[in-house]
């Protein structure tokens, strides 16, 4: 891919065609619908996100702190119903 | 046949995709945002009128400083209602029979009631152990008699969703059994039978609606002792 890149630069510098013009044939192009779409939907995403975050961070962080406490009692009781220890584990002996 | 009535119970799988987060996370989609005008339309108003006035009445007996959990417990109140309410729609899974969820959700609640009442006001959160005119003989089994309702507290939150709901489930699905199976045979039992479900159903709506307040009710009342 660092090739392909280095490769449009190079044609950029000695023609002065840009690399994604009509008469040039695009060796690598970011410009496809999908991409573009999927990066539209990540922005917003994120946007989305942060302001939720600016809204509810003085909550998760300062109000709801001794909640965290009881999430990582029950994540790791889960944990262990769900997985079990070593010994429940299948596998191979060591030997 | 005894099996199959507790495949409603079972987390919902689709080609192997487990389903339960669009299950906890689909009621989310029915409670509109309100808009930024002045005046919304009317559901939104009512909407917005029942959780103000459902937060007013629940934060009443709190302190100031229980009054950050507002947005906590009435959100709590509006989860829990609608996950049970949506739950009495015919084949659809009702998230809170799973003892799971319910302890997922009472055990840290409880506990951080808890770990605030030690960290803020530790003498008044052990205070509560000893109730006030206990006679003196009757002072260490008491305490172990507090301590011991205290610890039982998250298991009670827990088991009293989950059993509530569960049984009114079963219930419903043994009746209604019942009805179906007996109409070719006895019509007139089935009929009453059938009356018996409808009052059934109509009890259950109550019990979905009450048990989640009841859920959210305690939990404030253990952070009123907290704070």
């Amino acid at each position: 891919m660092c090739i392909l890149l280095s490769l449009c630069l190079l044609q950029k510098k000695k023609t002065g065609i840009p690399a994604h013009s009509a008469t040039h044939h695009k060796l690598f192009s970011l410009e496809s619908d999908l991409l573009r779409t999927g990066h539209h939907i990540l922005k917003m995403a994120g946007r989305v996100f942060s302001s939720w975050w600016a809204k509810m961070s003085p909550y998760y962080t300062g109000a709801y702190q001794e909640m965290w406490v009881g999430l990582g009692v029950m994540t790791y009781l889960y944990y262990k119903v769900s997985y079990g220890g070593k010994k429940a584990v299948k596998g191979k002996p060591a030997h | 046949m005894t099996l199959s009535f507790f495949d409603q119970f079972m987390s919902p799988t689709y080609l192997g995709i487990p389903l339960i987060a669009v299950a906890l996370t689909l009621p989310w989609i029915l409670f509109p945002t309100p808009s930024a005008r002045w005046l919304n339309n009317r559901l939104i108003t009512l909407q917005g009128w029942f959780i103000n006035r459902f937060t007013q009445q629940l934060l009443l007996p709190l302190n100031l400083g229980g009054h950050k959990w507002a947005a906590l417990l009435t959100s709590l109140m509006l989860f829990l209602i609608t996950l049970n309410m949506l739950g009495l729609l015919p084949y659809t899974f009702t998230p809170t029979t799973q003892l799971s969820l319910n302890m997922g959700l009472a055990v840290p609640l409880w506990l951080a009631t808890v770990i605030i009442g030690m960290r803020n006001q530790p003498t008044a959160a052990l205070g509560h152990l000893l109730p006030e005119g206990t006679p003196v003989p009757l002072i260490p089994v008491l305490i172990i008699i507090e301590t011991i309702s205290l610890f039982i507290r998250p298991l009670a939150l827990g088991v009293r969703l989950t059993a509530n709901l569960t049984a009114g489930h079963l219930l419903i699905q043994l009746i209604a059994t019942a009805a179906f199976v007996l109409l070719p045979l006895m019509p007139t039992v089935a009929i009453l039978t059938s009356i018996v479900l409808f009052l059934l159903t109509l009890l259950e709506i109550a019990v979905a609606m009450i048990q989640a307040y009841v859920f959210v009710l305690l939990l404030s009342l253990y952070l009123q002792e907290n704070v």
